[in-house]
């Protein structure tokens, strides 16, 4: 971009910025709030009327901008939040006795989440987050930030609309909803641009009952399906494939261990040969597949 | 040593050499390497364990227990700063530019420091790119001539401190010499659009005649101006962003991070933001360049 195009863009931003500015009364977040959002995980936590008045005391109050920038600010110098490079950054001696009332805290806030939402699919897609696997979450979204550089120049509002049944759609079993659930977060990942219409809309299973590493895995596949559904779709790189194979396969052994129709079926396909674009994109397929039945 | 209902014991966590280095680290980068730093950490320290760690123990492992505790201690820099400089109120239009600016100015006009130490403070690890901090220098001297001379020697902060707020906004009113204009919202406002996006601000820019030609400028757009203000839409989330990438220079990146997202996400929003503005501006029929001199 030419100088004189981002000195009217900046122009066309603090023009709008000062165009849509409000006078209004705001809830300003405490220093916990102001702290929780820093940090994506302890963010979730929040419960989202709260989350989204904070946003807009952000949005539209000086001073509340200006506490937030300085926490930025904070967060940036010394690393922490968002801006940690391992964002389970918390390991010292204090962590039982903040991890034990975080939980406290998270599931209090989960509890009054399904009441206000009428349903327990807030309370799951929160939980699925705390649970995720240390380390595992920061290389999904590796994968996503290394290879999604160029999805700016990619078309808006990509749809990709299988000639699915539109009657009403089966129950997923309990590892197909966890594996819906990856999904669902990898689009989430991806921002709404990205859609997958024909997801099963049917009502939620609780999938706790999984083993643990199983949920994990299949949670985490779900989201690498998610992002390859549209890189294959689109084309990728070759870097893309061999990270996201390398990936799949460290996740691989927990699912063939699986007894159950979906394991065995994900087992059996990764077990074909092929290349990793192939192998890919054959299970990218095979996961929103079951997920969209 | 005292517990909160917790147990956590916040002496140990407060006096732990790991927290105590991030306490020196924050001070250092806000007043600069030397004694001054080393005061404002004992005030953090002080703050953080008045009246019986009052202020930690209202933590409610919401977040991050670090996280909470450096937000406090920027906080108590904020407050150190006040204290030994005073808090006269900076000028209205340089408050509503946010808080990079609010810091440029208090550390450029009150607290004295040298542009080159801002400058590398302000975008150490590629925060903010260094001519986003010189612009926002140059347009605070241009606005402010009084910026960094005046008489008022540090010792007497306590004084400056008991003057009212409204004494102190009036002194920054005078400091600022406002130029009066007759279509306040939108003549101010694109004074300011550009004051930040013109390289070649100078002192004249904000004389009166200047706002004279600003005000007829605005009086043959008003039309155009006010269905531009009816026709632009945004969400809370890209108002944050415009304004942490436009008005405070962060980078994309950086912005992205700081609100819990992918890397690539935060400038896919901008620009979908940016198109619908300039997408409305165009359609308001609103010549910009025009507007604002810049052609």
């Amino acid at each position: 971009m030419t100088k004189p195009e981002d000195a009217r863009k900046a122009a066309e931003a603090l023009l709008a910025l000062g165009m849509t500015r409000e006078q209004a009364k705001f809830l300003p977040p405490s220093e916990e709030e102001m702290a929780q959002l820093l940090d994506s995980e302890a963010a979730q936590a929040l419960d989202p009327t709260r989350k989204a008045q904070i946003m807009d005391a952000i949005a539209n109050d000086p001073e509340t901008f200006s506490r937030w920038m300085n926490a930025v600010d904070m967060a940036k110098t010394l690393q922490v939040g968002n801006f940690a490079e391992n964002v389970s950054f918390e390991t010292s001696s204090e962590r039982p006795t903040t991890l034990v009332s975080r939980i406290g805290q998270f599931l209090a806030e989960h509890v009054r989440a399904v009441m206000a939402t009428g349903g327990a699919g807030v309370a799951v897609a929160f939980a699925v987050v705390l649970m995720l696997p240390v380390g595992m979450d920061s290389q999904v979204s590796r994968l996503y930030d290394d290879f999604g550089g160029q999805w700016a120049a990619q078309p808006q509002k990509l749809d990709v609309i299988r000639s699915g049944k539109t009657q009403q759609q089966a129950a997923l079993s309990i590892p197909d909803q966890r594996l819906k659930e990856g999904v669902e977060a990898g689009l989430a990942m991806l921002g709404e641009d990205f859609r997958i219409t024909q997801l099963n809309q049917s009502s939620v299973t609780d999938t706790s009952s999984l083993e643990t590493e199983l949920s994990e895995s299949l949670f985490a596949l779900g989201q690498i399906a998610a992002i390859s559904h549209f890189k294959c779709f689109l084309g990728a790189e070759k870097d893309y494939y061999s990270a996201s194979w390398a990936l799949i396969q460290d996740l691989a052994p927990a699912i063939k261990a699986g007894s159950d129709e979906t394991s065995k079926a994900l087992a059996k396909t990764l077990d074909r040969k092929g290349s990793a674009e192939t192998q890919v994109c054959r299970i990218g397929k095979q996961v929103v597949a079951r997920v969209s039945r | 040593m005292k517990e909160n209902d917790s147990g956590l014991v916040w002496s140990e966590i407060v006096f732990a050499p790991e927290f105590m280095a991030a306490i020196n680290k924050l001070a250092e980068r806000r007043f600069g390497q030397g004694a001054l730093a080393e005061e404002a950490g004992t005030y953090v320290i002080e703050y953080l364990s008045r009246d019986d760690w009052e202020k930690c123990k209202s933590f409610q492992g919401k977040s991050q227990i670090k996280t909470f505790l450096y937000t406090l201690s920027n906080n108590a820099l904020e407050e150190f700063s006040r204290k030994r400089f005073g808090r006269p109120r900076p000028p209205t239009w340089l408050q509503e530019l946010g808080d990079m600016w609010i810091k440029l100015w208090r550390s450029l006009c009150l607290e004295r420091q040298p542009l080159p130490t801002l400058v590398d403070r302000y975008t150490q690890r590629d925060f903010r790119e260094p001519q986003a901090v010189e612009q926002a220098a140059r347009v605070i001297k241009a606005r402010i001539p009084t910026c960094g001379q005046s008489n008022r020697d540090t010792e007497l902060a306590d004084d400056i401190d008991r003057l009212s707020d409204a004494q102190q906004a009036e002194q920054a009113h005078c400091d600022s010499e406002q130029p009066e204009f007759e279509n306040p919202f939108y003549a101010e406002l694109l004074m300011m659009v550009k004051a930040v996006c013109n390289e070649d601000v100078a002192n004249h820019d904000f004389h009166q005649e200047a706002a004279n030609q600003m005000d007829t400028r605005v009086s043959a757009q008003q039309q155009n101006l006010e269905s531009l203000r009816t026709a632009l839409q945004l969400n809370d989330q890209e108002k944050i962003m415009l304004r942490m990438i436009f008005v405070e220079g962060l980078s994309k990146s950086a912005t992205s991070k700081a609100l819990g997202l992918p890397a690539h996400q935060a400038g896919r929003m901008v620009n979908e933001a940016l198109d619908r503005i300039s997408h409305a501006i165009q359609k308001c029929g609103i010549e910009i360049d025009g507007l604002l001199g810049m052609a």
